[in-house]
């Protein structure tokens, strides 16, 4: 795994991709749960452009009030390993010149981790949307570790992921050699 | 007559595989952004959990309500309220809390600095309403009568002397235990036996149960929520507990218009 990794990311653009998709996995998390404020702020409000991007980049900081030192760790874990996911997909789509992946846990992992990264505050946007507010509120209760589950199962699915798609980028570059 | 083919004949189970390798990735993103739309969006019949937490939402026509709407159901605010700084003020904060919400404590000192920062001018109040989460925090819901208490024995400011006591010594998550409030009362200077008293009749289980329904149906899922409400009527939700950078940029939009 580590050898496919260093072989990818030797490579400036796909560290800058994985960078870059990481932040903004890391911002859409941290404002999703203001969606429809800041839907209403760019449409209705009167705040110009500047201001929009000013209190976008001020909502940032929730990262600080409204996280755990723990969840906010998870949060960056899994955005980080999301923004390698997607590189490391990336890199193998264009090594074989088309789109075969032998891979279905990054969508669970990737879903599991998002909705994992809801949980960390009280209540989940994304489980109290999906269940609705008193089943989430009921399983987040029930779950030990009030809903944080689903983060550490979606970075072990991303991991694994990323591991599958690391042995088969090894697994090409064995064939061209050969 | 048929035409002889050279090639071998590809098993259907390999072709399935073959298909599922080929379109895994494009399938596993458009699923996987349809869900994330979908739970944003849309919001599935109330289930029976529900009709335990929120009896007065099962109609059609509020589940079918957009977030927007939503906002609408918010209960005016009145006397009945617990309103620190100008009543009249243009803006008004509406916090629903559960003050056994670790988040909800951070986000009281925030909202304490916005009143150090707007309320002296007038220009803000802070509605403070209960919304706890019972199956998260079922030592909340008796904080919150306990609050009601406060606020029956000694008027407005004890209520706020009450609550922000709460907040300020308990540990959060289940930590500040039933024993603690009539000591709270003690601290705040309100008639103990009285408060007791109060605290075991159940008396305003009813008020804390009506705010708990309409921080729901005002599109609350989670602590703290909060509601900016305008000169004009206008609503912006706020959801979980926002940086003071944040809610002085929002306020001073609000205070705009």
């Amino acid at each position: 795994m580590w050898q496919a990794l260093k072989q990818v990311f030797s490579r400036t653009s796909y560290t800058i991709s994985a960078v870059v998709v990481a932040v903004f996995i890391f911002s859409i998390s941290l404002w999703l749960p203001n969606l429809p404020l800041i839907t209403q702020i760019v449409t209705e409000a009167d705040m110009s452009f500047f201001g929009v991007l000013l209190f976008l980049f001020t909502l940032l900081g929730s990262v600080t009030t409204s996280f755990t030192v723990l969840s906010a760790s998870i949060l960056a874990i899994t955005a980080s390993l999301i923004g390698v996911y997607v590189s490391l997909v990336m890199y193998h789509l264009r090594q074989r010149g088309g789109g075969r992946l032998s891979f279905g846990t990054g969508f669970i992992g990737l879903l599991s981790g998002l909705i994992g990264v809801e949980c960390v505050a009280c209540g989940s946007l994304l489980l109290t949307s999906l269940l609705s507010f008193g089943t989430a509120t009921a399983i987040l209760g029930f779950l030990p570790l009030k809903g944080m589950e689903f983060s550490m199962i979606g970075i072990i699915l991303l991991v694994a992921s990323i591991a599958m798609i690391a042995r088969e980028i090894n697994g090409n570059r064995a064939g061209i050699k050969s | 007559m048929d035409q002889p083919s050279n090639q071998v004949p590809v098993p259907s189970s390999s072709r399935f595989k073959s298909f599922i390798q080929l379109y895994a990735t494009p399938l596993a993103i458009v699923v996987a952004g349809a869900c994330i739309a979908l739970a944003l969006y849309a919001k599935p019949p109330l289930t029976a959990v529900d009709k335990v937490v929120a009896p007065s939402i099962q109609n059609k026509e509020v589940v079918a309500e957009d977030n927007t709407q939503k906002l609408k159901n918010i209960a005016p605010v009145t006397q009945e309220d617990h309103i620190r700084g100008n009543p009249d003020a243009p803006v008004k904060i509406v916090e629903y809390s559960d003050t056994e919400c670790p988040f909800c404590k951070r986000f009281h000192v925030t909202m304490k600095q916005v009143m150090e920062a707007y309320g002296d001018s007038g220009e803000v109040a802070w509605v403070y309403r209960h919304f706890p989460l019972d199956q998260l925090h079922p030592e909340s819901r008796k904080q919150a009568e306990a609050s009601e208490c406060a606020a029956e024995l000694g008027g407005e400011d004890a209520f706020w002397k009450y609550i922000d006591r709460v907040y300020e010594v308990t540990p959060s998550n289940n930590g500040l235990k039933a024993s603690e409030l009539p000591k709270i009362a003690a601290y705040v200077g309100l008639n103990v036996e009285a408060f007791n008293a109060c605290l075991a009749s159940g008396r305003h289980a009813k008020k804390v149960e009506q705010h708990v329904q309409n921080a729901i149906a005002t599109g609350g899922s989670g602590t703290p929520w909060s509601i900016v409400v305008t000169k004009s009527g206008k609503t912006y939700p706020l959801s979980g507990a926002q940086p003071l950078p944040a809610i002085k940029q929002l306020i001073d939009t609000a205070l705009q218009e």
